[in-house]
């Protein structure tokens, strides 16, 4: 089977006045298509900048390495940025968190859709018009055509992401890739935007990968699971297995502090994970997550961490397993 | 009798608008008559989505804002009467964004200490130094933080100094405005731990004003759920949210994205018009969202109906 | 793993001493302030000292200028480096003076303007809009040619009449900071507005008061050489480097070192300044989260 997107040992190191950051080290996964990932952590944990090293789009001083970096069939690792620049916006979308920054105030948003196409395909204008005109409907804005004439201000924050979905989706992508994408939405907008991306993806059989913070957007959303923390992934497993039964120290941290309506007694003190996450900056070495677990042992400082895979499709990176 | 630590009857703010040059002005009912009681000792979660209004009812209670109509009372008293140094007695802030609400050329130790200093109580130097390191200890802040800037402690902490700060006079309510949509969750868990021991503790009064209803679930007494500028429904927590009666109050809770990987998706049913604050539906303003809606709910506003304990203003809520 | 986040005091410590722009500009500004400071001691001969005998010896450089005078002499036989040296004294003291004036002015009206608001602010920006209409040059003339030339006149005209960019800069960082959550935090711990505009928001405000202040100083030195140029400034026998030219001008095609020389020196204070101020900016700039 050919391979849609895999990563194996995905790295990115930053320089910083403090030194080299680690902000992602040996991430692995794979995506088949139609299947939704779910990449979750906390700020800082390098979720970002893992989608950002797919794409080649890291902050300059930004460098990336993998051992395999594979986006169907073509390897990413060694594309110059001329097959790069083909790829993004037409094989593979990004869409962010903040609707307001990635649209361009100063174009209609019409004018914004027909680009993203026109870049990528040889179409007339009319024929860009009308799949802009066709994908707003599939993103469920009525008027579409008024709606090409206005601008960005003019345009709620759900109707702006929305807007963003529709331009990701302009050349057809056999992956999305959504960054935060609900995050500075209110609560009934994001459940709809939610619906409105999982019904997309089934539609045109795309790969997702949801990056966020939320566990509960994950778990609600997301047929597999990593969670990332201090820069690598340590545990994967599908979504049902992995809320159900979590097996890595940190993700359990991660699931006791959540407040969840009907389950957690009312009043009472909330799991919470002592400490703050480190930087990771300069030489590094053993589990990350040491200084702030409770089942640490001496052993966990050790040079070498190994991912264990404990079943097919379930790793855990814990050494007190 | 105890009083009620905040009383709040028939509050009105009202901005007038410029609609762009030659266009004139209109009317921005930014808080339209919100009428609420929050008992000593308890916690009040006020939830809405933006554009409802919680952030000015909050500057009004707070004073930042003159309110247009009607009274606010804290602890019994007017804020009409009081100044705005009787204010700050009585009612502390607790800002959302843990990076804008310090000031970051002043050490922690001018931070926390400001609201002595302002109300002109803070005696004399080993005095003050004495009160900064009590509440850093209650907030669980290392007193050698004292002399660091804020842009070298962490969201966490600062948000720990910005709780410090509130609470240093012992005031009498606090209002916490998303004091943790801005953190990580394992922070956002420390962070309302010690706000739930520190109510208990010092007797305070919460207000605690946030989009996040699992928070509020797990924290609030009683839940008052706003909608452009006026409260739709208002109950115990347990009872709304195992019962919600106004249909925009079921759609927000449906919304809550619990982490249990079965149940997918929800359908909210709410459409995709978005409300405008400026040009309100006429009727009951909620109706252009709503799934049940009717003919009377374009014409007639909705009057609230109070029965057992709980507030609705709907023309068709589940019954209760 | 930890890191230690420095304080904002050593951030700008560690950024002064790599940036090009605000060591270059540092370097020529201490230079200058060095000549201006020591002028007694550096000048070798007094600026006021006439000798008609020894009138427009050109430089060392040309082949009869002499090691007496270095720079040579102007028509009147006054040594001329000496001159250059104590008119670094005349420019440096009216650049800070009318900045000081200039600031106290602007510095209010932009505070005032940005912190209230509403028709406060309606005011305010009438007021700098009348300012920006009226070319500082010709209002400067029109001032002095009515009152009279003096260095004390000098100071006050340019003073009234540079604070426009003071305004607007402020103004619009007040404006800034005004709706940051700390100050509506001090609002509410019962702070004063004047303790708030004070102790709370010019703190914020001060890297943009020093950088538009080298801005202004550099302004206010170039308007005064124009002012002292068109005979409207500082008075003879005085050594204003404006005024050097304006003297110099006659001979300018036979003895071109009268008028290039004070324009060097105006050329190196107002680029320093100006490589200063923007060497300045970028140090100061907010830092990143890392």
């Amino acid at each position: 089977m050919s391979a849609f997107l895999e990563v194996e040992e995905l790295s990115v190191d930053l320089h910083v006045p403090a030194g080299i950051l680690h902000a992602v080290r040996d991430v692995s996964f794979d995506l088949k298509r139609g299947e939704t990932l779910g990449l979750v952590g906390e700020s800082g944990c390098g979720k970002s900048m893992t989608a950002l090293a797919i794409m080649n789009l890291l902050p300059s001083g930004g460098i990336r390495s993998a051992r395999k970096l594979i986006f169907e069939d073509q390897d990413l690792m060694s594309a110059n940025e001329k097959t790069m620049a083909s790829i993004r916006g037409g094989r593979m979308a990004m869409i962010f968190q903040e609707p307001m920054t990635s649209l361009d105030p100063c174009y209609t948003v019409g004018n914004q859709l027909v680009e993203v196409i026109r870049e990528h395909q040889h179409v007339t204008l009319k024929e860009a018009g009308d799949r802009a005109v066709f994908l707003l409907e599939k993103v469920g804005i009525t008027g579409s055509s008024s709606r090409l004439k206005q601008y960005p201000h003019q345009l709620s924050g759900g109707l702006r992401q929305r807007i963003m979905i529709s331009m990701g989706l302009m050349c057809g992508p056999s992956l999305m890739i959504a960054d935060e994408p609900t995050t500075a939405l209110d609560v009934t907008i994001q459940a709809q935007i939610l619906a409105l991306l999982v019904s997309i993806q089934k539609e045109f059989n795309m790969g997702l990968i949801l990056i966020t913070h939320d566990l509960g957007v994950v778990a609600r959303m997301a047929d597999r699971v990593a969670v990332m923390y201090c820069g690598q992934i340590v545990e994967t497993g599908d979504s049902g297995d992995i809320f159900e039964n979590p097996l890595h120290p940190y993700t359990r941290g991660l699931m006791d502090c959540i407040p969840v309506p009907g389950k957690t007694e009312r009043g009472q003190e909330l799991g919470n994970i002592p400490g703050i996450v480190p930087t990771p900056i300069g030489d590094l070495w053993g589990c990350p997550f040491r200084n702030r677990c409770h089942l640490a042992a001496p052993g966990c400082a050790d040079k070498d961490l190994n991912i264990t895979e404990i079943s097919p499709g379930r790793t855990c990176c814990c050494a007190r397993l | 009798m105890p009083e009620d630590a905040l009383k709040i009857v028939d509050a009105t703010k009202t901005y007038s608008v410029s609609m762009g040059a030659f266009r004139g002005r209109r009317p921005l009912h930014a808080v339209n008559g919100v009428n609420l009681t929050v008992p000593r000792g308890s916690v009040l979660g006020l939830v809405g989505e933006s554009g409802c209004g919680k952030t000015t009812l909050a500057k009004l209670i707070l004073g930042l804002e003159k309110i247009t109509s009607g009274e606010i009372c804290i602890g019994g008293q007017a804020i009409s009467s009081l100044g705005s140094k009787g204010i700050a007695k009585r009612v502390q802030p607790v800002f959302q964004d843990p990076y804008s609400s310090l000031n970051p050329r002043k050490s922690i130790f001018k931070i926390i200490s400001l609201p002595l200093r302002a109300l002109g109580v803070a005696g004399t130097r080993k005095e003050l130094n004495a009160r900064v390191d009590e509440i850093m200890d209650i907030v669980g802040l290392p007193p050698t933080l004292k002399h660091n800037y804020p842009n070298q402690l962490s969201g966490g902490q600062r948000q720990r100094v910005a709780v410090a700060r509130a609470l240093i006079m012992r005031p009498e309510v606090a209002l916490c405005d998303e004091p943790t949509s801005a953190l990580d969750v394992s922070v956002q868990a420390q962070i309302l731990n010690m706000l739930m021991k520190l109510r208990r503790e010092l007797n305070l009064t919460y207000v605690l004003i946030t989009h996040d209803l699992a928070v509020v679930d797990h924290m609030a007494t009683r839940v008052a759920v706003m909608y452009l500028g006026r409260i739709v429904e208002e109950a115990e927590t347990g009872a709304l949210f195992q019962k919600p009666c106004h249909p925009y109050t079921q759609a927000l809770l449906k919304s809550v994205l619990t982490p249990e990987p079965k149940l997918g998706v929800p359908e909210t049913h709410l459409g995709i018009t978005y409300p405008n604050p400026i040009d309100p539906p006429s009727g009951c303003t909620f109706h252009p969202r709503c799934p049940r809606k009717k003919n009377k709910c374009t014409d007639t506003v909705p009057q609230p109906i109070i029965k057992s304990g709980r507030l609705v203003e709907c023309h068709y809520p589940d019954s209760f | 793993m930890e890191v230690v986040f420095p304080t904002p005091g050593r951030i700008m410590r560690r950024r002064m001493l790599t940036h090009k722009s605000f060591l270059g500009g540092g370097a020529m500004l201490l230079l200058v302030f060095v000549l201006a400071f020591f002028a007694p001691a550096i000048a070798p001969h007094n600026p006021f000292h006439q000798d008609l005998t020894n009138r427009i010896i050109p430089p060392v450089w040309n082949e009869s200028g002499t090691w007496d005078h270095p720079l040579g002499t102007d028509n009147m036989g006054r040594d001329y480096f000496s001159r250059v040296v104590y008119g670094s004294r005349i420019s440096l003291l009216i650049g800070f003076c009318s900045m000081m004036i200039a600031a106290v002015i602007g510095i209010s009206l932009g505070v005032v303007g940005g912190y209230f608001g509403g028709r406060t602010d309606m005011v305010v920006t009438y007021i700098i809009t009348v300012r920006l209409s009226m070319p500082a040059v010709l209002v400067a003339i029109a001032v002095v040619a009515l009152i009279g030339a003096s260095t004390q006149i000098v100071i006050l005209v340019l003073g009234c009449l540079i604070w426009d960019r003071f305004a607007v800069i402020l103004r619009a960082t007040t404006q800034q900071v005004r709706v940051m959550d700390y100050v509506q935090a001090a609002q509410a711990a019962g702070c004063s507005i004047l303790w708030i505009i004070i102790r709370e928001i010019m703190p914020n405000l001060f890297n943009n008061i020093v950088i538009v202040a080298t801005l202004a100083i550099s302004r206010a030195i170039i308007l005064e050489a124009a002012l002292s140029f068109l005979g409207m400034g500082v008075q003879p026998p005085t050594p204003s480097w404006g005024l050097m030219i304006s003297e110099g001008k006659e001979f300018m095609f036979f003895n071109p070192y009268l008028v290039t020389i004070p324009g060097v020196a105006l050329f190196i204070l107002v680029l320093g300044m100006n490589l200063f101020g923007d060497g300045l900016r970028d140090i100061t700039a907010p830092e990143g989260r890392l």
